[in-house]
């Protein structure tokens, strides 16, 4: 992130500011795709979070800490937004038959429906933590900056989050197996 | 250990799934609300116009003289009234903490007294008011916190404010033992700290402590204009 751009939107900025928006919109997008599993509302949180960074931008001291502030702010529009949403509890993924062609794409979709099924059951701070660590990269203790809670609280949504989705995804491949015959 | 590969291929696999790519819609959308969108003006407006500094330095040191013999007068008393009354059970004597009559880059001219009385603090901080309208702040001193490298941070809640720092805002000032002319002074609770926690005034400074300790530094003191006292 452009440390001089940061700079300029903190003061008041708004074409810096639409600079920042471009260069971190995707990658806010994803993380607030990831935890809410639904495209719209991510969109609608993102849209939020990034008028929200704009307001409280004075209040950021350091600049180079722009990109962990902007995603707390983003989580936090996640846990703000997401109790009024009811449709992400019930969502159906529809499979289709032209992409499960063999018996390795049915296993992957199996795999990946399996895994949604149990994400969409954890609570989102534990969705947080698990997509800040595995689909941005923050190391554990980034993360717990970002999110601002203590290291060990970040260790443990983490290894309740992966045990939950080991869990699914371990009882998806038993099923699989005794489907194909394989023993257990 | 297949197993394990397995899941993380299927974890990564899931979570590259689908695209990224935000819609121009929605970045208009943020464009278009940030125009008529004010930014909120930050706590810290920096401070303007040293020459003031200089100019209200002798104020400072009666003004501090002042609250000084005024809290002697109420710690410890005029001829054995107050204090101690009812006589039931002896209390630890007061003894100053710390006090100090400072320049701080940020805020301007602070002055603050605490005293220390067994596991309870009492004391003001005083934030004076500004050539560009800024304070003047004032803060009830209520608990302390001392870390292992000797820095004392004392906190409270504002009683006087402004629209900026409104009262009930903790606040607290954070010097360092041993170093007569480093100090830090800041206002609010660091962020993601739950709001209710704000209640408690240790807690918000072990909040905050704990909020520089994670971003891998202590706590950010300046070299001042003026100095600092410790007590015993």
């Amino acid at each position: 992130m452009d440390r001089d751009v940061v700079e300029r939107a903190r003061s008041g900025d708004q074409e810096a500011f639409a600079d920042l928006v471009h260069q971190i919109s995707d990658t806010l997008l994803g993380v607030a795709r990831r935890i809410l599993r639904d495209p719209t509302l991510a969109e609608d949180v993102l849209q939020n979070a990034l008028v929200t960074i704009w307001r409280k931008l004075p209040h950021l001291r350091e600049a180079d800490r722009f990109e962990g502030w902007a995603f707390r702010i983003l989580v936090h529009a996640c846990y703000a937004d997401a109790p009024r949403n009811r449709r992400w509890a019930s969502a159906i993924r529809v499979l289709h038959p032209d992409v499960a062609s063999d018996v390795d794409d049915i296993q992957k979709i199996a795999d990946r429906d399996e895994l949604e099924r149990a994400f969409r059951r954890l609570p989102l701070d534990q969705r947080a933590v698990f997509v800040l660590h595995h689909h941005v990269g923050l190391p554990l203790v980034a993360v717990a900056e970002t999110l601002g809670i203590p290291d060990g609280t970040a260790r443990s949504r983490l290894h309740y989050a992966t045990r939950t989705l080991r869990a699914a995804f371990e009882q998806a491949r038993a099923a699989q197996d005794l489907r194909e015959g394989r023993p257990a | 250990m297949n197993d394990k590969r397995d899941f993380d291929r299927a974890v990564d696999r899931w979570l590259d799934d689908g695209s990224d790519a935000t819609p121009p819609e929605v970045i208009n959308a943020v464009l278009l609300a940030v125009r008529s969108t004010p930014q909120e003006r930050d706590f810290r407006v920096p401070w303007r116009n040293t020459a003031m500094a200089s100019y209200l330095r002798p104020a400072a040191v009666i003004a501090l003289a002042v609250i000084a013999s005024t809290a002697a007068i109420f710690t410890f008393g005029l001829g054995g009234s107050g204090i101690g009354q009812t006589g039931a059970t002896p209390s630890p004597s007061p003894v100053l903490l710390a006090r100090g009559s400072f320049v701080e880059h940020d805020w301007g001219l602070v002055e603050f007294e605490a005293i220390r009385e067994g596991s309870s603090v009492t004391g003001r901080m005083t934030l004076a008011e500004r050539d560009d309208g800024f304070g003047p702040i004032t803060v009830d001193l209520l608990c302390t916190r001392e870390t292992d490298d000797g820095i004392v941070m004392i906190g409270g809640y504002v009683t006087v404010g402004n629209q900026f720092i409104v009262p009930g805002t903790p606040g607290w000032v954070a010097v360092e033992r041993g170093s007569p002319d480093k100090a830090s002074v800041n206002f609010g609770s660091p962020m993601g700290v739950p709001a209710t926690q704000t209640t408690d005034c240790r807690a918000n400074l072990d909040a905050w402590l704990q909020h520089y300790r994670r971003g891998g530094y202590t706590l950010p003191l300046s070299v001042l204009d003026g100095g600092v006292e410790f007590g015993p």
